[in-house]
């Protein structure tokens, strides 16, 4: 039960206090799992939701993600050398990819509730109204998948460049030009919306 | 967005659009302006859409996160016992148990009951044939035939039974 101990190493890159979190969680301590749930699991969601627009799936994915992850830290497969988040979201990338890879095929429904709710916004005003949201989402869905990857790292799952470039395997300044080069057409597009009326 | 980032941003604006436009005859302080504040507008905005998405979570979802996981930690048998074999197998014996149950409920019951019905009738006609041919049989018999006599010579009140109990067992005065 405890193997998964020994995989862990002193970490670094923002991942310094997660060292007893993941020790205890690899041994199944409840207390580590609600702390990297509250840390985590919201994030994993969006991530999901933004590329499934499925409540539902997305929710699936976020359990599995969490399975998978407790799976791997039991029986020591976590050697990352203190790159948890990235680690996590890399597994939490390659299950959104096959599940869209799957509901593409399948012509899945799209969540009826996903464009209308008004979102929570415990800082006040600075959330748009839902219409723009769903402006923002279809353009989202106009860019490619490298473009869009790269945004909902970097947004949905809070990402730092850094671990967005180490977990693509580019380089810092090449990751920053995609960035930047997916912000500019997400802002063209926009721009050409009538029903957003050059908002961004 | 933290400081670090917004500094590589600023460069690599510098490094991209911005620079194309300045290049162009537009004065580049104010492009770098221009730019920087439309894409912090849209990554503002983008950040308001990740809150929202966060947001469309259901309430249980860290729960449910936090069952998955405990399933992983769950001791073996435990695992095993939920796995869905099992579980299908299990849903298989308890149909066939209740489909048996009602079997016997319905059709073996009765034959069992029959079954011990007989043995006792069985044992009772046994009982009564070994009791026939016993000094306590021939004894009753005598008493009957004493009081019957007793009631022809007057010494007792009549016994109107006599004549059938003796001739049900064929032994009777009168046979």
């Amino acid at each position: 039960m405890t193997s998964g101990q020994d995989a862990i190493s002193p970490v670094s890159d923002g991942d310094e206090d997660l060292a007893p979190v993941l020790a205890a969680a690899a041994a199944g301590d409840e207390g580590a799992w609600r702390d990297l749930v509250r840390r985590y699991g919201r994030r994993v969601f969006a991530l999901a939701k933004s590329r499934l627009r499925r409540t539902d799936l997305a929710e699936e994915i976020t359990q599995s993600v969490f399975a998978t992850v407790a799976i791997k830290l039991r029986d020591g497969g976590y050697d990352e050398q203190g790159r948890f988040e990235a680690w996590l979201f890399r597994i939490a990338m390659n299950r959104i990819r096959d599940e869209a890879r799957r509901t593409t095929r399948h012509a899945a429904p799209v969540d009826p509730g996903a464009f209308g709710r008004v979102p929570g916004d415990p800082e006040g005003d600075a959330v748009p109204d839902p219409s723009e949201l769903g402006h923002l989402r279809a353009a989202l869905d106009e860019l490619g998948d490298a473009d869009r990857e790269v945004i909902e790292l970097r947004h949905h799952a809070e990402m730092s460049f850094k671990q967005i470039a180490e977990q693509l395997g580019e380089p810092m300044g090449t990751l920053l030009a995609r960035h930047h080069r997916a912000l500019r057409k997400l802002r063209a597009i926009l721009e050409s919306s009538p029903a957003a009326g050059g908002a961004a | 967005m933290n400081e670090r980032d917004k500094s590589q941003l600023s460069e690599h604006l510098d490094a991209l659009g911005a620079a194309e436009r300045a290049a162009a005859g537009d004065d580049l302080e104010a492009v770098l302006a221009e730019d920087a504040g439309a894409m912090a507008a849209l990554t503002a905005r983008l950040d308001a859409l990740a809150t929202a998405e966060r947001a469309t979570a259901s309430e249980g979802l860290d729960d449910r996160v936090l069952h998955a996981v405990g399933e992983v930690f769950a001791p073996i048998p435990i695992r095993f016992v939920r796995s869905k074999w099992v579980i299908a197998a299990g849903s298989i014996a308890a149909a066939v148990a209740v489909v048996g149950g009602v079997w016997m409920t319905r059709f073996a019951a009765p034959t069992e009951a029959y079954d011990v019905e007989l043995a006792t009738f069985e044992q009772d006609v046994g009982i009564l044939l070994e009791l026939y041919e016993t000094d306590v049989w021939d004894g009753a018999l005598a008493e009957v035939e004493s009081q019957a006599e007793r009631v022809e010579d007057g010494l007792d009140t009549p016994w109107s039974a006599y004549d059938d109990v003796a001739d049900s067992f064929g032994t009777g005065a009168s046979s």
